[in-house]
């Protein structure tokens, strides 16, 4: 898009569809870019031009600045670059017509009306092309060319080369102005090359040639743009996965390795044998389900990354529960880490429900057990892979679980005996509750008993209290007179 | 940068040649890329029905980028038309001659404007700074910084802008 200035020169073989013509210049589009909010396309260079003088868009006056256009639909630009152009040297000649975008190769290589140096690098002169196949020097010619006389008369007294005749005369007619102005020019008559015949075995080729690096070219730039937008990606993934985005040292070693996982993992404590069974098909930090072994690699390409596998390389394989206190130090949880959350999948918080049932045996029998206050979670081993981090929190999370369990089970104890004492306190408080009442009761059949002495009437064998019909014994001093037997 | 303007009016008077002007708008001449000369005249019935007035166009080395000098020409017997957006000099207050040209019209757009401009005026008569404006008008008339307010466009000569 060099030629710009010339761009808008060409002589447009066919009338050009009027979408494809710039309002600005009249002419098709060079390098057209179009407006993001009003859609307009133009050349590039008319925009920049018409907005340096008011920044607006010239067909709807809307707001228009250098950072608001983008190269324009490729559809367009292919269209505008198809178009069918004469070669700039028709007025001398050349009647050569192609694609607008193939014809600066032309003129550059193959066109014989450009102007190029003298081909032997001898003389400062410049010259059409199609001429300068027979631009010769004099002293380059062999002793039997001393017969031809100047150019312009050499032909004629030729009879070495007929063939030269039907090019020579065409080709001195233009190249007089050449001839008389320099050293004489001679045809090399016993030189077995024509300007026709050059012409006729190197244009198609140069043509085809042509197209090619054309075609050539517009692969690489797609492929550029595909490696562009690759690169675009990889930086995202490489962003999305922060610290875990490491170069391993061999893809078959993480993959090769991730075989191994079934065999290592056996190695666990006993106790943890169910949590393992799970734990050796979560390399991606999925868990299977229960009994399942599927091969390790399914899971793999999820995670296609060439890490080095945490227990092939960098961390030795689970040794007995001891050195499980590694995964416990005295640090702060690393609680709600987003990049956890992110490589989390659903399958990662499932393995919660699933750990449930694999509790139950993994406390009785697992050597090592929960320290009596709550143990604390280590951090997020960063220093290892993807698999390797997500390992170290499940085995974090399995210790928590742990101790949930015995918490809970503590609580249940507790409980229970509080549950007891309380039973007792309430039924000793039953008991002297019963036993006031049995006082009373024998107080009042005292009392019963005094007033019915008084007035004939027996107490209730029953050793019931009967009020007494018309009795007031308010008014009367009541006082025990013998001990009751039912007296505590 | 003066080939643009060049190549752009070749454009334009291919084009006038090949499909001709707009009825009532007719090339008088076109000898140069600097200064073209028009007729129009308002067809059908309007306050200036079968009056024809000349036009000048007058081009820098930066059209269609920037606006072109246009004025009715005033010399050899011609006259301005009597509007109130036309000044006795010949030169006119219109927007799309101003800060509301943009690269998309042409010269035969700007002609079927001040045609309309014509076409839709409901009385004739001089605007209202006519005499003060005259006697202090600039030559070109894209020297006079115009005034293009909602209602009428008041023009405000150059001197008085501060």
């Amino acid at each position: 898009m060099s030629h710009n200035l010339d761009m808008s020169l060409y002589n447009y073989v066919d009338v050009p569809n009027s979408n494809l013509i710039c309002c600005i210049c009249r002419t098709p589009f060079t390098d057209p870019v179009t407006t993001r909010a009003c859609a307009h396309t133009f050349c590039k260079d008319c925009i920049l031009r018409a907005i340096e003088h008011s920044a607006q868009c010239p067909v709807d006056r809307s707001p228009l600045g250098p950072g608001n256009l983008a190269a324009a639909n490729p559809i367009v630009r292919s269209l505008v670059d198809e178009l069918v152009v004469e070669c700039v040297h028709r007025a001398e000649g050349c009647m050569f017509t192609c694609q607008r975008q193939l014809l600066p190769a032309h003129l550059l290589d193959s066109c014989t009306y450009r102007e190029v140096p003298c081909p032997q690098g001898k003389c400062e002169e410049t010259m059409l092309f199609k001429d300068s196949i027979l631009h010769v020097h004099k002293e380059d010619l062999e002793v039997d060319s001393v017969k031809i006389q100047d150019a312009p008369v050499a032909p004629a007294t030729d009879e070495q080369t007929p063939s030269h005749r039907p090019a020579s005369p065409s080709s001195t007619s233009t190249d007089e102005s050449h001839e008389n102005n320099s050293s004489p020019h001679i045809e090399v008559a016993s030189s077995s090359i024509s300007s026709s015949a050059i012409h006729e075995t190197l244009d198609p080729r140069v043509a085809t040639l042509t197209e090619q690096n054309i075609l050539l070219r517009y692969r690489v730039d797609t492929l550029e743009s595909l490696l562009h937008s690759f690169k675009h990606e990889l930086g995202a993934v490489k962003r999305a996965l922060g610290p875990w985005f490491r170069v391993g040292e061999g893809l078959e070693a993480g993959f090769a390795s991730s075989r191994d996982v079934g065999r290592i993992s056996t190695e666990l404590p006993v106790g943890a044998q169910p949590a393992s069974a799970s734990t050796s098909t979560s390399t991606a930090g999925v868990v299977s389900v229960e009994g399942a072994l599927p091969p390790p690699l399914e899971y793999q390409p999820p995670y296609a990354y060439a890490y080095p596998f945490p227990y092939s390389n960098t961390a030795p394989p689970m040794p007995p529960a001891d050195s499980l206190a590694p995964y416990f130090p005295a640090e702060l949880e690393d609680g709600a880490h987003p990049l956890r959350r992110q490589v989390r999948t659903h399958r990662a918080s499932s393995s919660m429900e699933f750990m449930g049932p694999h509790l139950q045996p993994y406390d009785p029998h697992n050597p090592f057990s929960p320290p009596p206050h709550a143990p604390l979670v280590a951090p997020l081993n960063l220093g290892t892979t993807l698999e390797g981090t997500l390992h170290g929190l499940r085995e974090s999370v399995v210790g928590l679980a742990a101790s949930v369990d015995s918490m809970g089970r503590r609580h249940e104890i507790a409980l229970t005996n509080e549950t007891t004492r309380m039973a007792e306190e309430v039924g000793g408080l039953r008991a002297g509750l019963h036993g006031l009442r049995m006082q009373i009761h024998a107080i009042m059949m005292d009392r019963n008993a005094q007033l019915t002495g008084r007035d004939g009437m027996g107490d209730n064998m029953n050793g019931q209290w009967m009020p007494l019909a018309g009795v007031q014994p308010a008014t009367r001093p009541f006082y025990p007179q013998q001990p009751s037997i039912t007296k505590l | 940068m003066a080939s643009i303007s060049v190549r752009r009016l070749s454009k334009e008077l291919t084009e006038i040649k090949s499909e001709g002007c707009p009825v009532g708008i007719t090339l008088v001449k076109a000898d140069d890329f600097s200064t073209w000369w028009f007729t129009i005249e308002v067809m059908g019935e309007s306050l200036y029905q079968g009056e024809k007035y000349t036009l000048q166009f007058r081009f820098d080395s930066s059209y269609p980028i920037s606006s072109p000098a246009v004025q009715f020409v005033v010399t050899d017997g011609h006259t301005s038309p009597i509007h109130p957006h036309v000044y006795s000099n010949g030169h006119i207050c219109a927007s799309i001659l101003g800060n509301e040209w943009s690269p998309v019209l042409s010269v035969v757009a700007v002609c079927v404007t001040l045609q309309s401009m014509l076409a839709s005026c409901k009385k004739k008569e001089r605007p209202a700074d006519n005499d003060r404006y005259v006697r202090s008008a600039p030559e070109n008339p894209k020297k006079t910084r115009f005034h293009y307010d909602g209602k009428a466009l008041s023009p405000i000569p150059h001197q008085y802008w501060i």
